[in-house]
């Protein structure tokens, strides 16, 4: 019998539903693990079983009470600790902020437990989200699961590190250049970035207004589709989210015919200094693509490079827009890489920055028009190497810093600039263990085509079957 | 496009910080500004005087595929 922790979300809120299993019961399964592993993978920074149990207790007497229950009723869930709930200490994975409190609820977590959702703490992560690898000065690095000395990835370290981990059934990391993408691919799970203005950013820590979106880490591509699907829409109290309807994302899971249809290959850019291991799960994953009918044509993606510098300069702009008082009156409250990397960006010119913003509706049209009347879906790389460890990443604000920072997000960071929905989806192991994976990027507002795409190879494929060992996590 | 003088990079940041970045800091700012005039000159968003402003949300909303579906 699969051990509750194991069990997918979507499979985890049917049992509570059909009372099977009672929350209760999943949320003291969680909290028993959490207890065994969770300070070997440093994934929390604010853990709260008695609260979760509470929330518990008031699932289950909703259940017994005959209520109308949620897509979520009842499912232990935990958070990137930079979405704020009012009065509730967010750190934002800062030392600044060790002691805020918000005033506000971000919409997002009131749709959550709208749906029934339970919230078990804050997750760790990268200071301010500010940084690929899940290095964190002050809490320290998130662990992977599948070897605690590598990197989970970053910004979104602890969502990867508990959702992979068996802590928690999904988790919600933001992204400005990768920081979903990134963790979900490095510890083996599925993880949208969704097309910006889809999902409301209101009570949610800002790192760059043009940039920041919001998306869950999930086991498997149906419970993203779920979350996805309960998070996104238009909010009123976020003006620059889109009033565009919420298509059918899980039952785009649900349905993974992708017969007669078009995957989309990089010519260039995406496979430029690609680990052999990578490209080979890589072609094996189009190979059962090709299996399931879809034919694999050859895409030449206009403004890539420019679009990853573009994307980092943008970010970065943005970023010391919200920083710059802390920067000059606390700056040894930072950590040495963010405080490098902000105090580099003061020097981008203003009109660069404006002339990034004005050009960027165009250059999406030409990608988008370049690319998605040649393919249903484009299939590229996320991360182009193994998961390195956390010893080779821990480079501070040496000169390797940025270096290692560029090649880390090489292939995530152009979709954020275009605006684009990304799936991360896991796509079996290296030779030494740790998890592959690819990136799908559909055209904006096409996140059901991506939830349809990735559970068609997810299912074909079998690796969501597998998961870390306890003597990986240390347990 | 011309690698900015680090020299004056450091100053800007002087200004804004009260504090001066080091030199090799300010060399990795100039690296850093010049690619971004690079990438924004492969853009061609050094022309962009004569084109009308463009609205991301209406732009992204005319690209997508139709509401309802997903192919």
């Amino acid at each position: 019998m699969t051990a509750l922790t194991h069990l997918s979300l979507v499979e985890a809120a049917r049992m509570v539903r059909d009372g099977e299993v009672s929350s209760r019961e999943l949320t003291e399964a969680c909290i028993r693990r959490t207890e065994r592993l969770g300070a070997r993978l440093n994934c929390y920074i604010s853990f709260d079983p008695e609260g979760a149990l509470a929330q518990a207790d008031a699932a289950d007497r909703r259940r017994a009470a005959g209520e109308t229950l949620g897509p979520l009723h009842g499912v232990p869930l935990a958070h990137k600790d930079m979405y704020y709930r009012e009065g509730v200490v967010t750190t934002c994975g800062s030392r600044i902020r060790r002691d805020f409190r918000p005033d506000r609820t971000a919409t997002v977590l009131t749709r959550l437990e709208a749906a029934g959702a339970l919230n078990l703490g804050g997750l760790n992560m990268s200071e301010f989200a500010f940084g690929p690898t899940g290095h964190n000065h002050h809490f320290g690095p998130a662990r992977n699961p599948w070897n605690t000395a590598h990197v989970t990835g970053g910004s979104s370290s602890g969502s990867g590190s508990a959702v992979a981990g068996r802590l928690v059934f999904g988790a919600l990391g933001s992204d400005t250049g990768g920081s979903i993408r990134l963790p979900a691919a490095m510890c083996g799970l599925a993880g949208i970035k969704p097309t910006q203005t889809r999902v409301s950013r209101y009570g949610v820590m800002g790192l760059s207004y043009s940039l920041d979106t919001v998306g869950p880490l999930t086991r498997t591509v149906r419970d993203c589709a779920r979350i996805t699907e309960v998070i996104a829409g238009h909010d009123p109290l976020d003006p620059t989210s889109s009033r565009r309807p919420v298509a059918g994302y899980e039952a785009a899971a649900t349905d993974p015919d992708i017969r007669g249809t078009r995957i989309g290959v990089p010519a260039n850019y995406y496979y430029d200094g690609v680990h052999p291991e990578i490209r080979s799960a890589l072609q094996a994953s189009l190979d059962v693509y090709r299996s399931l009918g879809a034919e694999v044509v050859e895409v030449t993606l206009p403004d890539a490079e420019a679009t990853s510098v573009i994307g980092g300069a943008l970010s970065g702009t943005e970023a010391i827009a919200l920083h710059r008082a802390w920067l000059r009156d606390r700056p040894d409250d930072y950590g040495p890489q963010v405080r490098a990397r902000l105090e580099m960006t003061l020097a981008y010119p203003a009109g660069d920055y404006l002339a990034a913003l004005q050009v960027r509706p165009r250059v999406i049209r030409r990608f988008v028009e370049a690319v998605f009347s040649r393919c249903d879906v484009l299939h590229c790389p996320i991360l182009g190497f193994p998961v390195p460890t956390i010893a080779e990443t821990d480079v501070a604000d040496s000169p390797e810093m940025r270096k290692m920072i560029t090649d880390m997000t090489r292939c995530s960071r152009p979709i954020n600039y275009l605006a684009l929905p990304g799936l991360s989806v896991p796509a079996g192991f290296s030779s030494s263990g740790l998890p592959l994976s690819f990136q799908l990027v559909g055209r904006p507002f096409d996140e059901a085509s991506l939830f349809r795409f990735g559970a068609a190879y997810e299912a074909a494929a079998g690796w969501v079957e597998q998961h870390p060992g306890e003597d990986d996590t240390g347990g | 496009m011309s690698r900015p003088d680090p020299a004056g990079l450091a100053d800007l940041v002087a200004s804004t910080l009260g504090r001066r970045p080091s030199a090799e800091s300010a060399e990795r700012m100039a690296a850093a500004v010049e690619g971004v005039g690079e990438a924004l000159a492969a853009l061609a968003a050094e022309s962009l005087f004569d084109t009308e402003p463009q609205n991301l949300e209406t732009v992204l909303a005319e690209l997508a595929p139709p509401a309802e579906g997903s192919r």
